[in-house]
């Protein structure tokens, strides 16, 4: 299974990244939503993590455009956004994300929302 | 300007019709005496005519029937036979000569040729033996045929008698020439004497005929006042129209004075009234223009003080405006910072979690175990720092009115269970036992979920936190209350408790019972003020139940039917300075009305709410300095609203004065009101009473003292606590000074010249009103014993001047002046 996570704070990539790695995912990761977005095409991830406040396209606009893109629309997207407030799940869900969590992540909990969304393990 | 109508025109047609009218009399008058005058003219005239032609009627007689007039002697009258007879039988005959004039043709018709040579109608008269006279013979022969003895209709003018009597009177004496006006004629008598002793035997007599002379005299008047009619209407036109010009003249300078004064009468500024006259007019000019100038100089004062008042306060709205738009802006600009910052913060500190953990792992996975607990305590650190960031940015979110409520429809139930499982591991650490008791048919609730689900977390927490080896129970019960339907959730725990005094400061920011807890439990006070205020929002409350050492019970209520309501920033703007406000709870609009303008008018800015709920919920967000409320309210009423007020602790010191039909003043006091009006409202009383109140801590005080500076320290000190402070320099000035109003409190000076502060004293409480007034002493004076036991009696308290705390007088004037203020609101 491979993760595409799009976040731009290094320390916050590279953890995820390595505590995702651990739990046996493929990771690609990206700084912004547009570098994100050519990853999508190019890597065809199972899954996307996106960080909702990216420099440039930001998470909600980089979730629409891949909507829009018909060769990758079926991609799965979990928003993370560091705004815990009721809200921006919604607007995470408007913009096309099929789920949600806040950061900082909680492993064990994001660990349940990939796998509902992959329907498997890694 | 008032219609009226020209008192000049009014007058001028007055005099116009008198003028006329006079004139018409004058005239009617005139003319009347001018035919009288004329027809004497005429008729002296004809008295000459008539004279002649008697003159010649005689002359001719003479001529034609010689020999003297004489009497027949007794010799009756024999009347032809078919004539009627006269009344009387005549006892003589009157002759010329031989010839008898009655009966005689030739007598008649020298009559009848007599007349038609002078014009005149002739007739003889006899006299007769009762000194009638009778007719003998006339010129007029249709009076002849009719009768010869006609007696005669003139009466003497002099005497009034008839003719022939007049004629007996003048027995002997001539009456010759003697005119008379007669009904129809006008006749001129003329004696006919005897020979023998000259006595009048008869009369001759000449008459014309009256009429043509009347009717001539009054055609000529008429001529001449036909003639003089349009002059006489020229001169009451004329006259009418000269006085209307004159009145006019005279009344301009009154009505310059009358448009002046409807000016004034509208506000305008008049010219002077311009009125040279020295006459009332004039002075009555004078007067106004004086009082004009004053009302000017008066209003031109007013104007400019009001003007100046209205720039103050302008400024101070462009101040508070500005003060306001600097305070919104540092509230945005709070508000990003702390968006931004909980960014900051949250980033690397997303980190320090997320490597602790990830490390936690590692060390385990590769068995360097003793590494493992301060990984878990960085972690936990980290996790605590998080909660508490978290924590500050609710409230500062609740706190700037940008907190919003995200309602949806969600069951009880799984929403306790999700808490449940939450707080287990909490619970689980003190070993305690958790209980939850939920009915099955609970059903679903329409909320925040959340915010909820926060609010019964931090509850939970902290039951979990101050409890050890004990039970923690969660009750969730529906409740209808008032129509409405409520989930009321409690959190029951049996651990430490606490005192009245600790829970009375729950709910405020920071705020822990006592200082050892944050030593020996950590947290931050921040989770029951997060609670509460998530249940504010959401139209709940929160209240506690808790006894030291056995345990709290929280107790959370919210509508099953949370309404979102935004945040009313504009009774905020309301805000007016310093001086606070006055929130007005009143279900009934008219009320609003009323006490708004009343307050408004004493520049005490209201703010209405329509029900106990709104008021409450404004209460929190506004702080107003008085609070009036209604007792009968839909909803919420009036004594549940206050009794809810009172225990809020933030509110509970906002004194609240009930407005309230129903007179139950001992519910009212019991519950915590501060004054009690019933309504209607006596609109002064209710000025005086806000006023009271709203002066947080200022009334008026008295003070008095020898020593100047003390008093000026006083002042100042009392002005800094917007006290109103009025003073005096010994008993004397003091007791006076009484007369200008009973203050609030009194300091007062022992030691002082003329009246010293023990006598001021005794005199004061002797005073009506005197010994409701609380004294307070500060004196530099020694107290003797007996001295201090007299003063305890009569005074609140004795201060000593050397040592003297301002901060300990100014609350103690303070809490005695709320007393004085609770003894009125009872009284
Ligand atoms: N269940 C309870 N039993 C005893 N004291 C409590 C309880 N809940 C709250 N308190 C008291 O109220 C204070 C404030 O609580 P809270 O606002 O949650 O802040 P914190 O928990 O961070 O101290 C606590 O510090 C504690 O003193
Ligand atoms: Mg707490």
């Amino acid at each position: 299974m491979k993760i595409l996570l799009v976040e731009d704070n290094e320390l916050n990539r590279d953890m995820l990244s390595r505590r995702l790695t651990r739990r046996g995912y493929e990771v690609v990761v990206a700084e912004d939503g547009e570098r994100g977005l050519d990853l999508v095409r190019s890597e065809r991830p199972d899954l996307v993590l996106m960080d909702m406040s990216l420099p440039g396209i930001d998470g909600w606009e980089a979730t629409r455009r891949l909507r829009a893109d018909p060769s990758i629309a079926g991609t799965r997207v979990i928003a993370l956004t560091a705004h815990a407030m009721a809200g921006d799940r919604e607007r995470a869900l408007e913009a096309g994300c099929d789920d949600y969590d806040t950061k900082p992540v909680e492993m064990n909990r994001l660990l349940l929302k990939i796998t509902t969304l992959l329907g498997a393990n890694p | 300007m008032v219609k009226t109508r020209s008192i000049a025109t009014k007058v001028a047609l007055v005099v116009s019709a008198v003028v006329i009218g006079a004139l018409a009399l004058t005239g009617w008058f005139a003319l009347k005496r001018t035919d009288a005058e004329l027809v004497r003219l005429q008729l002296s005239q004809a008295s000459t005519r008539l004279t002649t032609n008697l003159g010649i009627a005689q002359r001719i007689f003479d001529e034609r029937f010689p020999g003297p007039w004489q009497m027949a002697p007794d010799t009756p009258l024999v009347f032809s036979a078919g004539e009627a007879a006269p009344a009387e039988t005549l006892a003589t005959q009157l002759f010329k000569g031989r010839v008898p004039i009655y009966g005689n043709p030739e007598v008649v018709a020298a009559l009848v040729e007599l007349s038609r040579l002078t014009g005149t109608k002739l007739s003889i008269a006899q006299r007769a033996g009762d000194d009638r006279a009778l007719r003998l013979a006339t010129s007029d022969t249709a009076t002849v045929t009719a009768g010869p003895l006609t007696v005669m209709p003139s009466k003497d003018p002099g005497t009034g008698l008839p003719v022939a009597a007049g004629l007996a009177l003048a027995k002997g004496s001539a009456v010759e020439g003697r005119a008379t006006i007669g009904e129809d004629d006008w006749t001129l008598y003329w004696p006919i004497r005897g020979e023998s002793d000259g006595s009048i035997l008869g009369v001759f007599y000449a008459a014309t005929p009256y009429a043509p002379f009347a009717a001539a005299a009054v055609a000529a008047s008429r001529e001449v006042a036909e003639g003089l009619v349009p002059l006489v209407l020229a001169i009451a036109l004329g006259s009418s129209l000269l006085l209307f010009v004159l009145m006019l003249g005279m009344l301009r300078p009154l009505r310059a004075i009358h448009h002046a004064v409807s000016r004034l009468g509208e506000g305008e500024w008049p010219q002077e009234v311009k009125v040279r006259s020295r006459d009332e007019v004039g002075a009555l000019a004078g007067a106004f223009n004086r009082m004009a100038a004053d009302l000017r100089q008066t209003y031109a004062t007013i104007e400019d003080k009001v003007r100046l008042r209205t720039r103050e306060l302008e400024e101070t709205n462009t101040a508070l405006g500005q003060a306001r738009e600097a305070a919104e802006v540092a509230n945005r600009a709070k508000s990003s910072f702390l968006a931004n910052m909980s960014h900051e913060l949250r980033t690397p500190l997303n980190a320090i979690i997320g490597y602790s953990e990830i490390l936690e792992e590692e060390a385990e996975d590769r068995a360097l175990d003793d590494l493992v607990p301060d990984l878990r305590k960085i972690h936990g650190a980290g996790r605590h720092l998080l909660q508490l960031i978290n924590d500050i940015l609710d409230l500062s979110k609740v706190e700037a009115g940008k907190m919003d409520l995200y309602l949806e429809t969600f069951a009880v139930r799984g929403m306790l269970e999700d808490v449940v499982s939450t707080i287990q591991p909490l619970v689980a650490k003190k070993e305690n036992a958790l209980v939850v008791d939920c009915p099955d048919d609970i059903g679903s609730i329409h909320a925040d979920m959340t915010k909820l689900r926060q609010s019964l977390f931090n509850l939970l927490s902290n039951a979990s936190k101050f409890t050890e080896g004990g039970t923690i129970a969660l009750r969730v019960r529906a409740e209808e209350i008032e129509g409405r339907r409520w989930v009321r959730m409690s959190v029951q725990d049996s651990g430490i408790g606490m005192t009245p005094e600790q829970v009375e400061r729950l709910f405020q920011p920071f705020t822990q019972a006592d200082a050892s807890t944050t030593r020996k439990y950590g947290g931050t006070g921040l989770g029951l003020t997060i609670t509460k205020r998530f249940a504010e929002l959401m139209g709940g409350t929160v209240t506690v139940e808790s006894v030291e050492g056995e345990g709290s019970t929280f107790t959370l209520t919210l509508p099953t039917e949370v309404v979102a309501r935004p945040v009313t920033s504009d009774h905020v703007a309301l805000l007016a300075g310093p001086t606070g406000m006055v929130l007005v709870i009143d279900d009934d609009p008219a009320m609003h009305d009323l006490v708004r303008r009343t307050l408004e008018k004493e520049g005490i800015a209201v703010v209405p709410a329509m029900s106990g709920e709104e008021g409450l919920e404004l209460a929190r967000q506004l702080k107003p300095s008085v609070i009036t409320l209604d007792v009968m309210m839909p909803g919420s009423d009036g004594w549940n609203v206050l009794r809810t007020l009172k225990a809020d602790p933030e509110l509970s010191a906002i004194p609240v004065v009930m407005l309230t039909i129903i007179d139950d003043k001992n519910l009212g006091f019991s519950l915590g009101a501060s004054e009690y009006l019933t309504k209607p409202v006596d609109r002064d009383r209710l000025v005086r009473v806000v006023r009271r109140f709203r002066h947080e801590g200022g009334g008026r005080a008295l003070v008095i003292d020898d020593d100047e500076a003390a008093r000026d320290r006083m002042r100042e000190l009392l002005r800094a606590e917007s006290w109103e402070v009025s003073e005096a320099r010994n008993g004397v000035e003091g007791l006076e000074a009484l007369g200008r109003g009973m203050p609030d409190l009194i300091l007062l000076d022992l030691m002082m010249p003329e009246m010293n502060g023990f006598e001021f004293l005794s005199a004061f409480r002797g005073r009506e009103g005197g010994e409701r007034v609380p004294v307070v002493v500060v004196t530099a004076h020694d107290l003797s014993a007996e001295e201090r036991e007299h003063l305890s009696t009569h005074v609140a308290r004795v201060f000593d001047k050397d040592h003297l705390d301002s901060e300990t007088l100014v609350a103690e004037m303070k809490r005695l002046l709320g007393e004085a203020g609770a003894g009125e609101g009872t009284a």
